[in-house]
């Protein structure tokens, strides 16, 4: 039993009751789970043709070896980015917008959450971006292909994404997700350098948007021990009398 | 380098002067701090840095300056932003590397602030570096803007 009272319930990637270990960083695997994704893909997909080009560039601030040097769980603004060296090209996705809740059965909830997901170069002259540029349609349509297979062999050897996983006592690791599409794409400035006389740090934008369910959170619950079960009435002099005793343990019977 | 390098060390000496009177006319010190990330993402697993104070002559702190509302509505500037300086550049018995300043030895993902401790934040608040004027041989200057408080 946990050391706190608990719900037992399940809402997306958040499991209640959290493990004795667990953060809050914990709370929200989904997050996490789709940037390991599409981040694999990509490098996956990308790599060589990313290597074979970026290897003749000058730019020291672009990571050589893969088109995803790192990936960030916020929204990539400047206030945030200013706080850290950041590693380019990076894939940032977070929540953003209104989520909306709905009843989805008489016991469930659902939340259908919209997704920004981001895909930023470093600033480069214009003759590197017309060697790197093409990466912007061809990371949205691996991202959006991914969605639709809900994996890739290089994440997770493959695992199938979204749905939890069929073991209601182990959810694994797998993104806890009713469902996952693919809403918009947009290529341009990055959220940070929308300034024109900024340098030009380009990015591609893609708007997602997911499904979250609620449940019982079966896994939860310890192994069953045992129940007393009784059932009495009260006389008219105040005395209970046991109608029906059962008992499940051991220690049966008294 | 012989004559940059003899006004550094006047102006280094110079700009100390100001410090540890009565009463101080710094009463705030300036740090770089340093917190390094090793997980996945910044803040999965962090540990502290370094913590570097910027100094003058005598470990004397630099001025620190919070510009006026006119000042911040004219730039477009962030509410809080303040302003080190002068700090005298590195030279043969002191000063200040502006590779420090620029965060130069950080990994990807690391994170570089200033720290400010004094009457304003007794307790320390961080500030993340918006703009390093370093193009002057005599003195850099710092634009900074709160962050979070520690």
């Amino acid at each position: 039993m946990p050391a706190s009272p608990s719900l037992f319930q399940r809402f997306g990637g958040l499991d209640l009751p959290l493990s004795d270990s667990a953060t809050l960083l914990d709370t929200d695997p989904v997050r996490d789970v789709l940037l390991g994704l599409f981040a694999a893909a990509i490098n996956a997909e990308l790599g060589p043709a990313w290597r074979r080009v970026t290897s003749g560039l000058a730019n020291d601030q672009i990571d050589k070896t893969q088109p995803v040097s790192t990936t960030y769980g916020f929204e990539p603004r400047q206030e945030y980015l200013q706080q850290l060296r950041v590693g380019f090209p990076f894939l940032a996705l977070h929540r953003s917008g209104t989520a909306t809740h709905e009843d989805h059965t008489l016991e469930s909830e659902r939340i259908t959450q919209p997704w920004t997901l981001h895909y930023i170069l470093p600033a480069l002259a214009l003759d590197d971006q017309h060697r790197v540029g093409n990466v912007f349609q061809a990371v949205a349509k691996i991202v959006t292909l991914v969605v639709r297979e809900r994996s890739h062999p290089a994440y997770q050897d493959g695992a199938t994404q979204f749905f939890g996983s069929l073991d209601v006592d182990d959810p694994g690791t797998v993104a806890q997700l009713g469902s996952l599409r693919v809403v918009s794409h947009e290529a341009g400035p990055a959220v940070f350098s929308e300034d024109k006389d900024a340098a030009p740090y380009l990015a591609l934008e893609m708007t997602l948007e997911g499904v979250e369910y609620s449940g019982t959170n079966q896994g939860a619950f310890g192994d069953f021990d045992a129940v007393d079960y009784s059932a009495s009435a009260v006389t008219e002099d105040g005395t209970a009398a046991n109608l029906v005793l059962g008992q499940t343990d051991a220690d049966f019977p008294p | 380098m012989g004559l940059v390098n003899s006004l550094r060390k006047t102006l280094y000496n110079a700009r100390a002067v100001a410090a540890g009177l009565d009463p101080d006319f710094r009463p705030h010190s300036v740090a770089l701090v340093q917190v390094l990330n090793s997980g996945a993402h910044p803040g999965t697993v962090s540990n502290d840095g370094s913590v570097t104070p910027i100094t003058e002559s005598n470990s004397q702190p630099p001025k620190v300056r919070w510009l006026k509302d006119e000042e911040i509505a004219v730039g477009a500037l962030g509410h809080g932003t303040v302003e080190v300086g002068p700090i005298t550049p590195a030279f043969d018995g002191g000063g200040t590397d502006l590779t420090a300043l620029q965060g130069a030895d950080l990994q990807t993902n690391d994170q570089l602030y200033l720290r400010i401790t004094g009457p304003k934040h007794p307790t320390g608040a961080l500030y993340r570096i918006t703009d390093l004027q370093c193009e002057r041989a005599l003195r850099y200057m710092i634009r900074a803007v709160p962050t979070a408080m520690g």
